[in-house]
């Protein structure tokens, strides 16, 4: 209709109005839901566990410092935390055809003298074969096994004092501190949230339906996009709590600890890998909730379902050839591997995009959904 | 009251010299107000021009300014197109002038918001009009000269409680009119089209209707309602409920929730047609429709969590009403259903009856021109019962009201229309006069002497009531003819006349 002059039509409220009345309300639940603060603290334990050590990353002032440092129960899980820094190739065959001989030595191992001992990892050297064929050359000629695991554990070993620092030094270059300590707190933060928001997000539909209350809320005017955009938003507003309590606390300690031990450091560092690491994970799981709630009337049927789809996100891709990959269509990214080595797993950015898609699309069908179910 | 006058911004008032022999209640919301800018005045409203004009009909009114001249008579003034939007012209009618047993005399040069607001604050008045545009929408006046006609109406019991329960009306374009300019000239002449279509904009088609006399209407026609099980709940009933409070009776199962489902748009029937107000019951209607609606259903817990207050907010925003107005009515309903006290108790926390009286109250939020409820009364205790019972009373003064109960008491004191139910079909569906006409000479009181000749009766007759008295037994029975007992015809109640429906 076009306008009157003379006289005008008052205009009414805007749809998105009370699509935000619907999304203050659903907060202000969350708000007084106590799961929502039992699970704040749950995160930040469990955050803090995993990844609080990084925080206590500093340069070494003495060996009797770099002695002190704690010593991984397996030389795998060793990191620049306890001192270990990365092998270049000499020093990790060298250690490798050390310990080969150690073993081959060993009364426990193969019990040969220390003249055969020195004799086979002789040849070894001699040969410059690559770790395997050193696997394969054992293996057939001595019945020596899984000798790759050996040169494996010493792709890193224990630094000196201005070794360690320096690798710091340079790995800071690279990048500031925050940056490095942004993806493993986007790591285990995701994980959490992850599995936090498979509990909390249940609440989002519990009420609305059940079966008299549902039947209400199909007759009231309020459009479909409101109400659907209004509960979405709800759930991943609730979400965005946890997370930004967490970064306030994580990149609070973060610049604390990193201006306190020389590093530099980005205050954005850790909102940045939140929102491109975790919200679009967040965004599709509220998504998920919704659509399942609305197919089934229930939202339980989407906590299983959310369960597994996360276990299948944290495996990570079988085979990967430069170790870590992200499944396809994962709601986790994991950043495996040492502090400095943290690399963003190969297709993080694409999959994260493709889940924006997917909310939007499963946004879509859920307001079909509700706008189907009326009648 | 004061008789300041508010500058330029003056408005007459309607409702005192009514033609015929309507009451100003009958004009309640028929009111037509148009203004302009550049002129001192520019309302007009209904009634008092109708009285002073009695060849003329409400519809030669529509949109034409008036200007008070001196002495106090009125004088037309032309075509308001064109000209700027006026600050607010607002007419104020019915009930404040039945209510006050004031002559419009009396209010003549009264500023109405001196009148409404008594601070003569036209900022708050302007903050507290609510537009009903008849079509779906409620919303607060914008302030910037949004709305320039604007009527305020409705209940104005005092001064004191002027915006308890308002209603007003922004009328815009009758339906069939095309142009601005049919309207101005009260439909004459032809067709302008540079404002609106002739379509018109929904609700100033709806308005047409409602001032022309159409009272709101619901119409089922041969509406019927299956399920996958195949069993047929609603089996071609066609019915037509006008405003008021209209009642459903019948036994468990017969049909009643699954009709009222259909009517709030809950249940989509398997054939026939349903109206309300002449807008089809159709998907792409539902949107109109659910602004019409409300509805309570049989049970609703609502959300156990939230305190009453921020219980009926939440239905409220989802009902779409503006916040500012939802206050105000959520407190007037609370009030109105003694549920003031309760008000931030849990939803969780509240006995049966409440829940049931909060539920009523989401169901009037929206201000609804249909309302539906379904055994709104179940687990209240007397007082409230009669309490809810006169709030539906008088809530069916503006609205259609279709009301569910098994108490057929509750009915009987509240309905003056009803339908009776019994599987799928209505048995009845009349005034209440007829259908207790209808049982007149079939229901008797007899006098027995103990239980066995009580329980002979029984056997052969549909006992209505039993009691025991002094002498031994009064048995009422319902029966075409007189039963052989010592039986006398007795006063038909509304429970007796359905139990003889109900006999078929």
């Amino acid at each position: 209709m076009m306008s009157c002059p003379g006289l005008i039509r008052p205009k009414p409220e805007k749809g998105v109005f009370y699509m935000k009345a619907v999304l203050k309300r659903e907060l202000k639940n969350y708000l007084k839901n106590p799961i929502l603060w039992v699970g704040i603290l749950i995160v930040f334990v469990g955050i803090y566990q995993s990844a609080g050590a990084y925080l206590k990353l500093h340069y070494i002032h003495s060996e009797e410092e770099l002695e002190e440092l704690e010593e991984p129960d397996v030389i795998t899980d060793a990191d620049i935390l306890n001192g270990y820094v990365p092998s270049d190739r000499s020093q990790q065959m060298e250690l490798g055809y050390q310990e080969i001989e150690r073993l081959l030595e060993s009364e426990e191992g193969f019990g040969y003298t220390k003249a055969q001992a020195e004799k086979i990892v002789s040849e070894l050297r001699a040969k410059d074969m690559t770790i395997q064929e050193i696997d394969e050359y054992l293996e057939k000629e001595y019945c020596f096994y899984n000798a790759t695991y050996i040169f494996e554990d010493f792709s890193q070993h224990k630094g000196m004092r201005e070794e360690v620092n320096g690798y710091i030094e340079e790995k800071l270059k690279e990048h500031p501190f925050s940056w490095y300590f942004a993806r493993k707190f986007a790591d285990f933060c995701g994980l959490y949230t992850g599995f936090f928001s498979a509990v909390l997000l249940a609440f989002l539909y519990i009420r609305d339906t059940r079966r008299d209350t549902w039947e209400l809320l199909h007759t009231k005017p309020i459009t479909a996009l409101s109400y659907v955009g209004g509960k979405v938003l709800g759930g991943l507003f609730a979400m965005l709590i946890v997370l930004g309590v967490m970064n306030l606390i994580f990149g609070g300690l973060c610049m604390a600890r990193g201006v306190k031990a020389g590093f530099p450091v980005r205050i954005w560092d850790l909102p940045a890998a939140s929102v491109k690491y975790i919200v679009p994970n967040i965004l599709v799981i509220v998504c998920i909730y919704t659509i399942i709630a609305f197919l089934f009337r229930n939202p339980l049927p989407a906590v299983p379902f959310i369960f597994l789809y996360m276990l299948y996100s944290n495996m990570g891709a079988p085979g990967a050839a430069s170790g870590y990959a992200g499944r396809a269509f994962a709601v986790m990214v994991r950043f495996p591997g040492n502090f400095f080595d943290a690399a963003e797993p190969p297709m993080a950015a694409g999959n994260q995009i493709f889940l924006l898609m997917l909310s939007a699309v499963l946004f879509a069908l859920a307001v079909r959904i509700w706008k189907r179910r009326r009648v | 009251m004061s008789a300041d006058v508010q500058g330029p911004l003056f408005v007459m008032l309607c409702g005192s010299f009514l033609p015929g022999k309507r009451d100003c209640r009958y004009y309640g919301d028929r009111f037509w107000s148009g203004c302009s800018h550049g002129y001192a005045l520019h309302c007009v409203l209904c009634g008092y021009l109708l009285g002073r004009a009695p060849g003329e009909k409400m519809g030669d009114f529509f949109s034409v300014s008036y200007k008070k001249e001196g002495g106090g008579n009125f004088q037309k003034i032309g075509n308001p197109v064109g000209l700027p939007v006026c600050t607010v012209c607002a007419g104020v009618c019915g009930l404040l002038l039945a209510e006050t047993g004031k002559s419009v005399r009396d209010f003549r040069g009264i500023s109405v918001w001196t009148v409404l607001a008594g601070s003569g604050d036209i900022d708050s008045f302007m903050e507290q009009l609510v537009y009903d545009d008849g079509e779906c929408v409620s919303e607060p006046v914008g302030r910037n000269g949004d709305c320039a006609g604007a009527v305020a109406c409705g209940e104005f019991k005092s001064r004191a409680e002027v915006f308890g329960k308002m209603e007003c009306v922004c009328l815009w374009f009758p339906k069939g009119v095309r142009s601005w300019r049919s309207v101005m000239d009260g439909g004459k002449s032809g067709s302008g089209g540079d404002c609106c279509s002739d379509t018109g904009g929904s609700f100033g088609c709806h308005e047409k209707k409602r001032i022309g006399g159409a009272a709101m209407s619901v119409v089922l026609k041969d509406l019927t309602v299956g399920f996958k099980n195949e069993v047929t709940a609603v089996d071609h009933v066609n019915l037509e409920i006008g405003k008021g409070i209209y009642g459903f009776l019948g036994e468990n199962g017969a049909g009643k929730t699954t009709m009222m489902r259909v009517l709030a748009t809950v249940l989509k029937p398997a054939s026939g047609e349903v109206f309300l107000n002449g807008i089809r019951y159709r998907e792409e209607n539902y949107g109109k429709i659910r602004k019409k609606i409300g509805y309570l259903p049989q049970e609703v817990q609502l959300y156990p969590n939230l305190s009453v207050r921020e219980c009926l907010e939440y239905m409220g925003e989802l009902s779409e009403v503006p916040r500012p107005v939802l206050k105000k009515r959520i407190a007037y309903y609370l009030d109105k259903t003694n549920m003031t006290q309760q008000q931030n108790k849990k939803m969780r926390q509240l006995s049966g009856g409440m829940k049931r009286r909060v539920g009523l109250i989401q169901a009037l939020l929206g201000k609804p021109e249909f309302l539906i409820i379904d055994e709104p009364t179940t687990g209240l205790d007397p007082e409230e019962r009669i309490r809810i019972r006169n709030l539906l009373v008088d809530l069916g003064r503006e609205q259609t009201i279709l009301f569910s109960t098994h108490v057929v008491e509750d009915l009987a004191a509240t309905c003056s229309s009803l339908a009776v139910m019994k599987k799928g079909k209505f048995l009845y569906a009349g005034s209440m006069g007829e259908m207790l006409d209808r049982a007149k000479g079939h229901v008797w009181e007899c006098h027995v002497r103990n239980e066995a000749d009580a329980a002979m009766l029984e056997r052969n007759y549909h006992v209505a009531a039993r009691q025991a008295t002094e002498r031994g037994m009064k048995v009422k029975i319902v029966s075409e003819a007189k039963p052989k007992a010592d039986c006398r015809m007795a006063e038909v109640t509304l429970e007796d006349a359905y139990m003889y429906l109900m006999m078929g």
